[in-house]
């Protein structure tokens, strides 16, 4: 345990080199040779990028650590560090396993449950969230754990959802456990410690870097029995999640867009290369075989999923109001489920005022039919 | 010999009558100016001496002591070359000294005699003790303006020193024009095709003097209108058209011919501008800066998210006060500054970002773009409104839509409406008489009882939306209660805008 926090510690260490420091012999032996100096594998089984510069720097920063410490500093922190031995550890069949695995919160969502990763851009849409969102809850309803990277965008809207279906959210980051990136994500952060699980393969202290989010990726595939990406850009963290879980075997699905949705060609693009496509939770569960079929047709076909009890019906209080011009009501409840669209747009669609509009749109969000974001009026989002 | 004249200096917008003593005594021939005048003031013997030679006339040998009252008062410019060369030729027996006490005079002086214009002519007219005052020829309808039947335009030193000595009939009296100055309103709306929310929240800004932020991606349309707002104002009145007169006139803007500035005046600073420049102060004359020069207008500050931070923030105070205190170490002065704010801002830097999906900007950038904004700045703006870019069908094929005359008709009605309440526009009632005058309706007050317990709204935020729903209700011609659906729209209008939401959660 020891060596291996030891190892955590040194510079730069990321997937390749800690699968090649430990080609040869154990931890401790690792360290024991390089604090002589000497080469701990086959310097020509190197990583490229490997330079004896590198062997030499760590060499100083493994002389300067007292593993009594790291390990005291550590378990201080609260958390739980999973070595490769313990019966829980998650990554067994992982061709590229971290050294170590610090978890903060719940630990048994790590049991044998089904789980999916639902990953994205950071740049999403409202629509994407909304989809990433829904998708997440209904999940966590069905039983399922959800796995995510904890980043801005799809992720957050993702981890929201599981939280909101009832817990089961794992979130897996690239920087130490105290290490809140993006500083935004502070609340979701705590959240999911307190109802789910947070886990990395980073001491505490471990600033961002942008190599550890890949390497962060690997181990979100691993973790998921599949990964579903909802949207992403032409390139993209997401579209190596894909890869990653492509290369472990484990299937990949991906929600379609708009051909003209720039957040959706990575999606888009996945799908012409034969990932699955999946449009919500309900194809999820079927193309994974955990479901024998699509639940109860609904009445009224949505694009986006199922109108179910958690979204907000009309309430009360827009019964209160009779005000709301009925008839630009209907009009913005049938464009809004086409996609977004402005209020002037529907200024125009319905010959009224924009004062119409948007005193009808507002007493409508109200209801939690729609939200307004700036001069948009979007489909209820999660 | 010793001979006194009138004149003024001008700090901020205000006047402060000055008396320019000369001395003129055997000794050394010499020259000494004192009085704390500054560099610009001290080069003034070069030019007077050369103005006096060049008209003909003899430039005493002897020691000239010149001091300008009060010593306390920092004088700055070129404004009291002419009342310098008076004094001179006063005191050393050229002019009459008893002829030249009755007389004010203001000007810079040319070397061949000339009286060139100078800057705050209004407030330097204002500001002099003396029965009649000589001013520069040009500009002299600006002075008229505040001393009727007392100022007399020169063009050239020669012209007074004339007049002074009995060989010329002075200088005729200068009359402030009857024609009103030519109207401004040159940008029409009915320019802007489509934008029907745009519009609308221009005229709810015009009709109630509520601050407006439009965000939207390049190309939107948003300078446009905001250009187009200030034609729906209503001309100012005497008092406002006088003082904001004075501040363009110490700014050294140009005035109308018919020297009072009679519409609201609209200024738009580029975001490079200094805090000196946007808030005045400066140099020793504490020069109005653009938020005064706005006075009783429109400030129109485009990419919102580019100006420095502490300018913004300094905004702040006027926007509350409609006045900005502007201290330097000797001195303090207040000056005008009740605009209208209308900014402009894109969503992000790359401008993409109202459309989902195609910003390109980092997150961090989004971040600090959307920082750049305070809180408290943002609080200011009732309206806050994404403009969208029209359609290119509403571009091509487009009705023509309403103009500027007909929407500030309605505008002109809503002011009339608050006029009748007591205020300038909606946007100055007071907390205390919005119960009067803007009663709820049962399902508005519920609606408002609701959005504030969801900690939505603010008490600041509840003020704000029950004025601008006063407004849009005195559009519509509504004199009883605010209705639910006015609630309804101007909490839509008062929405978080997305850059300040960014990208997350």
């Amino acid at each position: 345990m020891q060596a291996r926090l030891a190892l955590v510690h040194l510079s730069g260490m990321g997937p390749a080199r800690v699968r090649w420091l430990l080609s040869r012999h154990d931890p401790i032996e690792v360290v024991a040779r390089l604090r002589a100096g000497e080469h701990p594998a086959p310097i020509q089984d190197a990583p490229p990028g490997i330079r004896p510069t590198d062997l030499t720097e760590w060499r100083v920063e493994i002389a300067r650590l007292d593993p009594q410490r790291l390990l005291q500093d550590q378990l201080d922190q609260g958390w739980t560090i999973l070595h490769p031995d313990d019966a829980r550890w998650p990554f067994a069949a992982e061709p590229e396993p971290p050294l170590l695995m610090f978890c903060a919160g719940d630990l048994d969502l790590l049991r044998a449950k089904p789980s999916v990763a639902i990953v994205g851009t950071r740049r999403c849409t409202s629509v994407g969230r909304s989809v990433a969102h829904r998708m997440a809850l209904e999940l966590a309803e069905a039983g399922v754990t959800v796995v995510s990277g904890l980043a801005l965008g799809i992720d957050a809207a993702a981890h929201k959802g599981a939280l909101d279906g009832g817990g089961a959210a794992v979130g897996v980051v690239g920087t130490g456990l105290d290490v809140v990136y993006p500083r935004r994500n502070q609340a979701l952060w705590d959240e999911v410690i307190g109802s789910g699980l947070l886990i990395s393969e980073y001491p505490a202290g471990m600033g961002p870097a942008r190599w550890r989010f890949p390497a962060r990726n690997r181990l979100i595939a691993s973790l998921a029995d599949a990964t579903v990406i909802v949207e992403s850009h032409g390139r993209g963290g997401a579209l190596l999640t894909a890869d990653e879980s492509a290369e472990r075997d484990k299937p990949v699905l991906a929600v379609p867009g708009s051909v003209l949705n720039p957040a959706a060609d990575g999606t888009n693009g996945l799908i012409v290369d034969g990932a699955i496509p999946t449009r919500d939770a309900d194809d999820v569960l079927v193309s994974l075989g955990w479901s024998a079929a699509r639940s109860e047709p609904e009445s009224e076909p949505s694009a986006v999923g199922s109108t179910r009890a958690h979204a907000p019906l009309v309430s009360k209080d827009a019964c209160e109001a009779p005000t709301v011009d009925g008839a630009v009501a209907d009009v913005v409840r049938h464009e809004v489920r086409a996609g977004a669209i402005s209020i002037d747009a529907l200024s125009v669609l319905t010959a009224t005022s924009p004062m119409v509009v948007l005193a009808a749109v507002q007493a409508m969000a109200d209801a939690g039919e729609v939200t307004l974001s700036g001069s948009m009026v979007v489909w209820r989002s999660g | 010999m010793l001979a006194t004249v009138s004149t003024a200096v001008v700090q901020g917008v205000d006047g402060h009558p000055v008396t320019v003593e000369v001395h003129v005594s055997n000794g050394l021939p010499g020259y000494t100016l004192v009085g704390l005048p500054d560099a610009s003031c001290r080069e003034s013997r070069d030019r007077v001496r050369a103005a006096v030679l060049t008209t003909g006339l003899k430039w005493p040998d002897r020691r000239v002591t010149i001091n300008l009252a009060p010593t306390g008062l920092r004088k700055q410019g070129a404004a009291l070359d002419l009342p310098i060369a008076l004094g001179v030729l006063a005191a050393s027996g050229q002019i009459e000294a008893a002829a030249v006490r009755s007389y004010g005079a203001v000007g810079e002086l040319g070397l061949d005699g000339a009286i060139r214009p100078v800057a705050g002519l209004v407030s330097l007219a204002d500001a002099m003790e003396a029965d009649e005052i000589f001013v520069p020829r040009s500009g002299a309808e600006q002075a008229a303006v505040v001393r009727p039947g007392q100022v007399r335009g020169a063009e050239t030193l020669g012209e007074i020193v004339a007049a002074l000595i009995g060989s010329e009939p002075l200088p005729p009296i200068v009359e402030p024009l009857a024609t009103p100055s030519t109207d401004a309103r040159v940008a029409d709306l009915s320019d802007v095709r489509g934008q029907p929310l745009a519009r609308w929240a221009l005229e709810i800004s015009a009709a109630g003097g509520h601050h407006l932020l439009m965000i939207g991606p390049p190309g939107a349309g948003k300078t446009m209108l905001a250009s187009r707002l200030v034609g729906l104002l209503p001309d100012l009145d005497a008092a406002q058209a006088l003082l904001t007169t004075r501040v363009h006139s110490a700014a050294g803007l140009a005035v109308p011919p018919g020297g009072l500035v009679e519409r609201p005046p609209f200024r738009a600073p580029h975001q490079g501008s200094s805090a000196v420049a946007m808030l005045g102060g400066g140099s020793a004359a504490m020069r109005p800066g653009e938020i005064s020069c706005a006075h009783n207008g429109v400030l129109f500050l485009d990419e919102l998210g580019e100006f420095s931070v502490p300018i913004l923030d300094a905004l702040r105070q006027p926007l509350e006060e409609g006045v900005i205190r502007v201290s330097r170490a000797a001195r303090a002065v207040t000056l005008p500054a009740r605009f209208l704010l209308v900014a402009a801002m894109n969503p992000c830097p790359c401008g993409e970002g109202a459309q989902d999906g195609h910003c390109r900007c980092s997150d961090a950038a989004r971040a600090r773009y959307s920082r750049r904004l305070s809180g408290p700045l943002l609080d200011r703006f009732d309206l806050r409104v994404e403009v969208q870019p029209p359609t290119a069908s509403v571009l091509l094929d487009g009705a023509g839509e309403e103009s500027t005359a007909a929407v500030a008709d309605r505008v002109a009605e809503a002011r009339s409406r608050a006029a009748a309440r007591g205020v300038r526009c909606n946007a100055d009632l007071p907390a205390h008489c919005l119960d009067d005058v803007a009663p709820l309706a049962p399902a508005a007050r519920s609606l408002l009882r609701k959005v504030l317990e969801a900690g939505e709204l603010t008490g600041r935020g509840l003020r704000r939306i029950r004025t601008v729903a006063r407004t849009i209700a005195d559009l519509n011609g509504e004199d009883d209660e605010v209705s639910v659906d006015t609630i309804h729209a101007a909490l839509a209008l008062r929405t978080q805008p997305r850059t300040v939401l960014g990208v997350a959660s």
